[in-house]
């Protein structure tokens, strides 16, 4: 790999975090919405799924710790600190996409709380704990480097040498207790997960996959770094992970299947389902045949063999996290996930910044230098102290990243910035609850599908029904109630429909009931004026208020100001005095919601029987002989 | 009747062939807790018309918060932002929430509702159903329950809500499905549900009575145990090894020491 291409492979790099610190940005100032395509069907999305990946990758770090301290297998050493540089920056990545997630990342503080029966609070324990475990672990690396030779500097360093080992133990507990764990995170959400995915061992199967990714990130980790640096890798010790990646990945394969087969699971991987297929290739491609191919010593002792098996297990265990928390999650009808363009630019952006920082690193510690001093079959080799200067020099950089900035963020502001849809930044005050109850047809009445509506279960939003049948006392005496009608007429009398709603569903005064329909149709055989007295002295002011609509003393409609002096929409029609909301009376109410339908269905069918008096009343009664029983069930 | 303050365990029964869809509940719960209708707390999933003309049949199902006996929200939570009133009601608590969204992927009816539209200022929680505290402390039914025209929702005892499903089930062998949603689902719940079609076209998940948190609970329980020992055995093994190693080392040298000597002797 030559200087040119390495700096054009930065920049790539470069391009990717720029980009996600424009989505960022959006994502922090406009909210989750904005910026994620998550909804309350699929509260978790990409960032969850790579979450799991980072972690599972990160696996080296514990694995080699102990290979190296435990069972003081020397002789992988040299794969050591870069382990742990993985690891820690995995585990950093987990933190970063973990503060984009949270709703309320500045409320971490209270994980205080002690939760032990929640899963997510041991993840967050131990992932802070963790982290520190690996920082602590990785700083005397740091600490060797030329520019931090202070006493001081050098004082911690032997300290932290000193500790090394309660460290490490520390830490293999601490990543064996989050590996698990984030297994575990799906155990309380059995109804989301695909069955093939699920499985009461998933904490176990996490574990052992995280072992096996850990070792195998470390091997593709060589083969890139070989390439990028030049410079030999000890391609005997790759080997020899790849030797002992079986071991954990077989006891992850023969958990997985074995309890997928007792429970009765395993049959539906046959049933041909896009699910299925995904399984049987996850299981195949990216389990068995890397375990064949490590099995023959010829394959794992050549580039091409080892490199490959790495891959198809590094594929098959991302496959698994990816799969598990996001493919294959249950997805309620009518509800989709696809992450948005911020959120992947995020979710790319976090590995990119964490392979720059790899970078970094590599570039400037005895990461890959002291410790590798035989370079193996690769020809072109350069001059191992030169590791250090891979890039053209300083300012040229400099420039060329900002200009590179500049256009980044130029490309990708307006591509991801979309202002909320209007339904999702209604603020909560009266005047939403007007629009929300726009006059509309139901037809019309779904809410647009780029809204975070609750999608769990196809909904209709209430925004006021047309016409209801109300068998009000369960007597089996129903009413058409034309809700439609009231809406609308109370609207136009009262000048807002917030005012139209909170005539009969006026539930914010402690103590009140629905109202029933004799509230206003008082009467039997009158119009009746529903002007209510006790809602408009209340509103007022109560006893004082008197004087604010009486002239005089004497309570009296007489002297009274007239309402359109405060209800400036309300127009008297002719004849009308200024109590003018007339309800109909009840008799009117009955028959207007019966009699048109009648009078219309008698002509068009040609039964004049149908609008008779006689029809709805025999025998004169005055009770309709109308009942739910010889209606058509509603 | 006795009043509302007084019950000891309050719960909803809910009737699904007494519904009409007018979905007053909704409005009442907007109006009374001041959110937005399209943030509503309580949602409607219908099972639309069936069958054919006349013989037509239609059921809707009202969902709120269940308020389960064993709230899976309120084990999922690493903050402790759940907790369950003694009385009945599953509360949240927004001032300690952190906005992972376990508790919406805990819950097997998918309750809690997340406001995404919030940014880094203004905060975005999670919203649910608080049995309308502010009105069953002072004595009043729910705004749902006191809005219902044809009594499709009540309010009161749970163990006489039971009574009182089954005995409408016993009254009308033939209009319900013969089983109450939420006896003993999940640990039993708050929010008991009456149907005459199968629960399962109304949108509830087939659950047993075993609460979904048991086996992440389970699990959960075994960590402090489980970290110790394997702390234990890590510190273990480290030493073992060491001390073989050690000897080995030892039992080699001695080997080429006495080879020396026997070298040396001769």
């Amino acid at each position: 790999m030559n200087n040119t291409l390495r700096t054009w492979i930065k920049d790539g790099l470069w391009a990717v975090a720029f980009a996600g610190l424009v989505a960022a940005v959006i994502r922090f100032a406009s909210g989750l919405g904005a910026a994620t395509g998550l909804t309350d069907a699929t509260p978790w999305g990409v960032w969850i799924a790579f979450k799991l990946c980072f972690v599972a990758l990160a696996g080296g770090g514990f694995t080699l710790a102990a290979v190296v301290y435990i069972f003081h297998i020397e002789s992988l050493r040299p794969l050591l600190r870069r382990a742990i540089l993985i690891a820690t920056l995995g585990y950093s990545s987990f933190v970063v996409s973990l503060i984009f997630d949270l709703g309320l990342p500045w409320h971490m503080y209270r994980i205080v709380n002690w939760q032990d029966r929640s899963v997510m609070f041991e993840i967050a324990w131990c992932v802070i704990l963790y982290l520190t475990v690996l920082i602590l672990e990785f700083s005397p690396t740091v600490l060797e480097h030329p520019w931090l030779q202070h006493p001081i500097l050098q004082k911690i360093a032997h300290w932290l040498h000193q500790l090394t080992l309660p460290l490490v133990i520390t830490g293999i507990v601490l990543s064996t207790l989050h590996q698990s764990s984030l297994g575990s995170l799906f155990l309380i959400m059995r109804h989301r997960v695909n069955p093939l995915w699920y499985s009461p061992w998933l904490p176990s199967l996490f574990f052992t996959s995280a072992i096996s990714a850990g070792m195998m990130a470390l091997v593709v980790e060589g083969f890139i770094m070989e390439r990028w640096f030049k410079r030999g890798m000890r391609f005997e010790l790759l080997t020899l992970l790849g030797k002992w990646v079986p071991l954990p990945l077989g006891l992850y394969l023969i958990l997985r299947l074995s309890d997928l087969f007792l429970r009765g699971v395993l049959p539906g991987a046959l049933d041909g389902s896009w699910q299925s297929i995904l399984f049987l290739a996850e299981i195949f491609i990216g389990g068995v045949l890397p375990l064949i191919l490590l099995g023959i010593k010829k394959v794992r002792e050549s580039r091409k063999g080892l490199l490959t098996s790495a891959v198809l297990i590094l594929a098959g265990i991302v496959s698994q996290r990816m799969s598990l928390s996001m493919f294959t999650m249950y997805q309620a009808e009518g509800t989709h996930y696809f992450p948005s363009l911020s959120e992947t630019a995020i979710a790319l952006a976090i590995p990119a910044a964490a392979i720059l920082v790899y970078l970094f690193f590599a570039e400037n510690l005895a990461l890959l230098g002291a410790e590798i001093p035989a370079p193996t079959d690769i020809s072109t080799l350069d001059d191992p102290a030169a590791f250090a200067k891979q890039d053209t020099p300083g300012r040229a950089i400099f420039a060329r990243r900002s200009g590179l900035a500049i256009f980044v963020v130029a490309l990708a502001l307006p591509l991801m910035f979309h202002p909320p849809a209007n339904c999702n930044s209604q603020p909560t005050d009266p005047a939403t609850l007007t629009k929300a109850l726009e006059i509309l047809p139901p037809s019309l009445l779904s809410s647009p599908a780029s809204c975070n509506d609750r999608a769990a279960t196809p909904v209709t939003p209430a925004k006021g029904w047309d016409v209801l049948t109300i068998n009000g006392n369960n007597a089996n005496y129903t009413v058409r109630f034309t809700h439609q009608d009231h809406q609308v007429f109370l609207t136009k009398e009262l000048g807002s429909e917030e005012a139209a709603c909170q005539t009969c569903h006026h539930l914010n005064k402690p103590g009140d009931q629905a109202t029933a329909c004799s509230a206003c149709h008082t009467d039997y055989y009158q119009p009746q004026s529903i002007f209510d007295h006790t809602i408009h002295e209340t509103t007022l002011g109560g006893n004082t208020s008197c004087t604010k609509c009486h002239s005089s003393v004497e309570h009296l409609p007489l002297t009274s100001v007239i309402c359109q002096n405060c209800h400036t929409g309300m127009v008297p029609q002719a004849g009308q005095t200024a109590f003018n909301m007339f309800a109909p009376s009840y008799l009117d109410a009955m028959h207007g919601s019966c009699l048109a339908c009648h009078i219309q269905e008698a002509q068009k069918q040609n039964k004049p029987e149908l609008a008779l008096c006689t029809t709805c009343h025999p025998n004169g009664q005055s009770q309709p002989n109308q009942t739910t029983a010889n209606l058509p069930k509603p | 009747m006795t009043d509302i303050k007084n019950i000891k365990h309050k719960a909803f029964l809910y009737d699904a062939t007494r519904c009409i869809d007018c979905r007053a509940c909704m409005i009442a719960c907007s109006v009374e807790n001041k959110i937005p209708m399209d943030k509503t707390r309580i949602w409607v999933a219908g099972v639309g018309l069936k069958g054919e003309y006349p013989n037509l049949d239609r059921a809707s199902m009202v969902y709120h918060c269940m308020h389960c006996e064993e709230p899976d929200c309120m084990s999922a939570c690493p903050v402790g932002a759940y907790s369950k009133r003694e009385d009945g009601p599953v509360l949240y608590n927004k001032d300690v929430c952190i906005g992972c969204r376990y508790c919406m992927n805990a819950c097997p009816f998918g309750v809690p509702h997340f406001d995404y539209n919030k940014g880094l200022i203004d905060g975005a929680f999670i919203d649910k159903c608080t049995m309308c505290t502010q009105r069953i402390d002072v004595g009043l039914e729910p705004a749902c329950v006191a809005t219902c025209p044809t009594e499709a929702l009540v309010f009161g005892e749970r163990a006489d809500l039971i009574k009182e499903a089954h005995a409408r089930i016993a009254a009308h062998p033939d209009r319900y499905i013969d089983h109450v949603y939420g006896e003993t689902e999940n640990g039993g719940t708050s929010y008991l549900i009456l149907s005459h079609v199968p629960f399962s076209e109304l949108g509830l998940p087939p659950l047993t009575s075993k609460p979904v948190k048991e086996v992440s609970e389970a699990v959960m329980g075994l960590t402090i145990p489980f970290a110790l020992t394997w702390g234990a055995v890590l510190t273990g093994v480290t030493v073992g090894v060491h001390e073989y190693n050690k000897r080995k080392e030892n039992a080699a040298k001695q080997t080429v020491e006495a080879e020396k000597e026997s070298e040396d002797a001769k």
